[in-house]
């Protein structure tokens, strides 16, 4: 595995050291190394994500690198080892989800989305729904800060509209 | 998970996300909910149009309308809602359709939405589609795109239904799962359906008390079929040719007599041969000779007293199995034991539900067998005694394991 260091740079000037297999994660990342119009003392500068959230987005892509690297280490791991391992990555994965706010979550989900990272995007939506499912749509309103503009009369058209979902 | 919410900096954040991740977002959740966040604010009216897996089941209401369940159809607001979503989502491609309700077989104007449902979305590339439309007696008319879409991947078709005018012509040539509940055959309908299917993997046929299941199951690239017909209407003869099948699942009581069995790839069977109603099996040899070449191989306690008193030829050798799981019930099932154990020179492991009725009137011969599991075992004197009595031939015995799999 070759350890070479990338250097990104957030919106707000920071900088970061990252493995380029990690960094490879993004496939906007990856696609710059493929043409080569990575520089190797110059930053990326990633105009659209935070040195916060992209703090974030590296502990992510660092965490799933290592995880790639056992696998190899391990081709012939039994069964239970796999599902013991694949827990490891869902517990950590979890707590990861868990310590952040949703405002967190949805500048994760818009640097994930830019930075074209799928199993990001997919951890972050899958969160999110849990966050929605069986929930009213008053409740998910509520989560949300989502205000209502309809007006009552509205409201009870789109209702009727599509009744079974209501139902 | 706990509720979080959002504090008043970022205001209603999740709006502002961009369409396709939120099209992913409500992707994940039932069609149901997702739907119903059209009532949120003015601009999520129509987001629900990004989904891209639609889920229209109907079948819950049907459970809750139990007293009246057989003369229960779906009601005019799940036709409402589907016809809505489809036409908002104009031409995007769909990754997922599953539709459960329940069609009024008298009225044709239920009948035809069904047809215009798997219409439209078989026109939007779908890959997997999940049709469990259930309709008391009748036909329902599938549109003909549904055998000749070049998209789909995977494809439940059920339940109880009767394809009278199917195509004669079959091309799905992506398909590589199907799934076939109680579907009433007409003309041999699943060996037309089968040849139409290039890389077809995995093929499940399910036929539940219901006549006519199909026959012949013929494929040159299914690897893993699982067959079940409980139906004890009518005997029929069966023909297994799938030279590339490696797993089989088959459970069965209607077949009288196979007439062909090429399954030459086959790596591991299970079978549970069992007889019901009043149609004796005739003969199983073709089956059993057809399976000879099984690494591993398990017999539920049924198939055990079914080969043993229909493989009317003897039993061929086995000259690849390795592990035997059986039952037995009688002592015809430990005589059958003991021919298998002389037809198979390369028996490793034998694992076996539990010792019931066996006696030292059958004894096991001379093997090489080096594993042995007893599911079921209590560990009285009496079942110590049958033990012993039942190891005598096993020679090569390493290990025996009592009460595990």
């Amino acid at each position: 595995m070759s350890s070479n260091m990338i250097m990104l740079k957030s919106s707000d000037g920071a900088s970061f050291e990252i493995e380029e297999a990690a960094a490879r994660k993004s496939k906007i990342i990856a696609n710059m190394i493929e043409v080569e119009c990575v520089d190797e003392d110059k930053a990326i500068p990633l105009q659209n994500v935070t040195g916060n959230i992209l703090a974030l987005v590296i502990e992510y892509c660092n965490k799933h690198i290592v995880d790639d690297d056992d696998d190899v280490a391990t081709e012939e791991a039994s069964e239970e080892e796999e599902e013991a391992k694949k827990k490891k990555v869902d517990d950590w994965e979890a707590e990861f989800m868990n310590s952040m706010s949703l405002e967190t979550m949805f500048e994760l989900l818009l640097a994930a989305n830019y930075l074209n990272i799928k199993s990001l995007i997919d951890l972050v939506c899958q969160t999110i729904a849990n966050n929605i499912k069986d929930k009213t749509p008053e409740e998910v309103r509520k989560i949300f800060s989502i205000e209502n503009d309809f007006t009552p009369e509205e409201e009870e058209e789109i209702r009727k509209e599509n009744a079974w979902a209501f139902g | 998970m706990a509720a979080k919410t959002l504090n008043t900096d970022s205001r209603d954040a999740i709006s502002w996300l961009p369409y396709e991740v939120l099209g992913k977002i409500l992707s994940l959740l039932v069609t149901k909910q997702a739907v119903s966040t059209s009532v949120l604010s003015k601009k999520w009216r129509y987001v629900f149009r990004l989904m891209d897996t639609l889920e229209f089941d109907d079948s819950v209401s049907l459970h809750a309308e139990e007293g009246e369940q057989a003369r229960y159809v779906f009601p005019e607001s799940f036709k409402n809602c589907v016809d809505r979503t489809l036409a908002l989502q104009c031409d995007y491609p769909i990754k997922k359709f599953s539709l459960k309700c329940h069609v009024d077989e008298e009225n044709e104007c239920q009948k035809a939405c069904v047809g215009r449902w798997i219409s439209n979305v078989l026109e939007r590339s779908v890959l997997e589609l999940d049709l469990r439309i259930k309709i008391e007696r009748g036909d329902i008319c599938l549109p003909p795109q549904l055998f000749a879409c070049k998209t789909l991947v995977k494809l439940t078709l059920g339940t109880r239904l009767f394809i009278e005018k199917h195509p004669s012509y079959v091309s799905l040539p992506s398909l590589k799962f199907l799934f076939m509940d109680t579907i009433f055959e007409y003309d041999n309908f699943c060996c037309v359906f089968l040849a139409g299917c290039p890389v077809l993997e995995e093929l499940s046929v399910h036929h539940k008390n219901l006549e006519a299941p199909p026959h012949t199951i013929s494929s040159p690239t299914v690897k893993r079929l699982l067959v079940d017909y409980d139906a004890a209407y009518d005997p029929i003869d069966m023909s297994f040719d799938l030279p590339n099948l490696v797993y089989l699942e088959y459970s069965d009581c209607t077949s009288e007599y196979y007439c062909q069995v090429n399954l030459e790839s086959l790596v591991e069977a299970k079978l549970n041969l069992y007889e019901a109603g009043d149609f004796p099996r005739r003969d199983v040899t073709n089956l059993i000779i057809g399976i000879r070449n099984v690494e591993i191989l398990h017999l539920s306690r049924d198939s055990v007293d079914v080969i043993y008193s229909y493989c009317r030829d003897g039993l061929p050798v086995f000259n690849n199995l390795v592990n035997l799981s059986f039952g037995s019930k009688n002592e015809r099932g430990w005589k059958l034991l003991a021919d298998l154990l002389k037809q198979s020179p390369k028996l490793k492991t034998v694992i076996i539900q539990d010792l019931n009725g066996y006696t030292d009137v059958v004894s096991m011969p001379l093997n090489q067998v080096k594993v042995l599991h007893i599911v079921n075992y209590g560990d009285t004197h009496e079942e110590f005694k049958q033990f012993k009595s039942f190891t005598e031939g096993f020679e090569g015995l390493e290990l025996v394991q009592v009460g595990v799999v």
